[in-house]
């Protein structure tokens, strides 16, 4: 297993809750793990929603 | 927009590189959505984000590519299908040593047995994390829990849900935040644009604050090891 899943795996083993912000851009992530949490999610909404904010402007 | 699933699999492993790279230290769950079309495409995805140094990756089983004309719904494969796409995926991780969240989206459309079986049928396959979308009640969640045998769950709490959501200090193992520093960011963002209109000026980042959130102090340093000559 690679080191970051077994860590993350180690992290669920233990009974108590992790809380795991989403984001969606780089400085998102930056700032997520500046606050000190040990997880995050790379969220598909936010994604769509920071890059492509208004679809009857984009086709 | 929302989440539409127009999102391509390449801007997605764009942001999860961007992200993971911002943040290596960061233990890192990116979202796989469906696999973006069959089987093999769901196995691409997962060596995709495993290289960009993802520790687990999520994959669902909605309906791809998103049927339109249905308002929305959420309509998931059916379960062979979804039982299928949830091996493809354990495979991946496995030989990538990551590790997967199943998710099912079936509550809505399917209701809650069958959203059950699903999640049973995922544990058996080898999913690491389970995920039932929108459960409708505290029973719900503890039930679906217990037939994830001991694996680790998540809850959502997204403030747009039409789902059950206990309190923080109800839950164990992972509550999932998706969209709060996406609507703070609407906010601020709305905020400093109708300051500059003349509207109230509320408090931003200073200068200093938003020089450690960019690191720009690390960048003179590595420009200053290459001038260019002359």
């Amino acid at each position: 297993m690679r080191p970051q899943a077994a860590a993350l795996k180690a992290l669920l083993d233990e009974p108590r809750l992790q809380v795991m912000p989403g984001c969606g851009d780089g400085m998102g992530a930056r700032l997520i793990e500046e606050a000190g949490f040990r997880t995050g999610f790379v969220s598909g909404s936010s994604v769509s929603a920071m890059r492509l904010p208004c679809p009857t402007r984009i086709w | 927009m929302p989440d539409t699933d127009l999102v391509s699999f390449s801007e997605m492993a764009d942001a999860v590189e961007s992200c993971i790279a911002a943040a290596p230290d960061v233990l890192w769950l990116a979202d796989g959505d469906t696999g973006h079309g069959n089987a093999l495409a769901v196995q691409k995805l997962i060596h995709a984000y495993a290289r960009r140094l993802a520790a687990a990756v999520l994959i669902e089983d909605k309906i791809w590519p998103r049927p339109l004309g249905r308002q929305g719904a959420k309509l998931v494969v059916e379960r062979e299908h979804a039982i299928l796409r949830c091996r493809a995926a354990v495979e991946a991780c496995r030989n990538e040593g990551i590790l997967l969240l199943a998710r099912t989206d079936a509550r809505v459309s399917r209701g809650f047995d069958e959203a059950l079986a699903r999640l049973r049928e995922f544990v058996a396959a080898g999913a690491d994390i389970l995920f039932l979308d929108s459960p409708q009640s505290e029973a719900e969640m503890r039930t679906s829990i217990e037939a994830c045998k001991g694996n680790p769950t998540l809850a959502v709490a997204s403030p747009a849900g039409k789902h059950f959501m206990p309190g923080a200090a109800e839950l164990e193992r992972i509550g999932i935040y998706p969209q709060d520093i996406l609507a703070a960011s609407g906010r601020a963002m709305r905020d400093a644009l109708s300051g500059l209109k003349g509207g109230a000026k509320l408090p931003m980042a200073t200068p200093a604050e938003l020089a450690t959130a960019i690191c720009i102090d690390e960048y003179p340093s590595r420009d200053s090891r290459w001038p260019d000559p002359s």
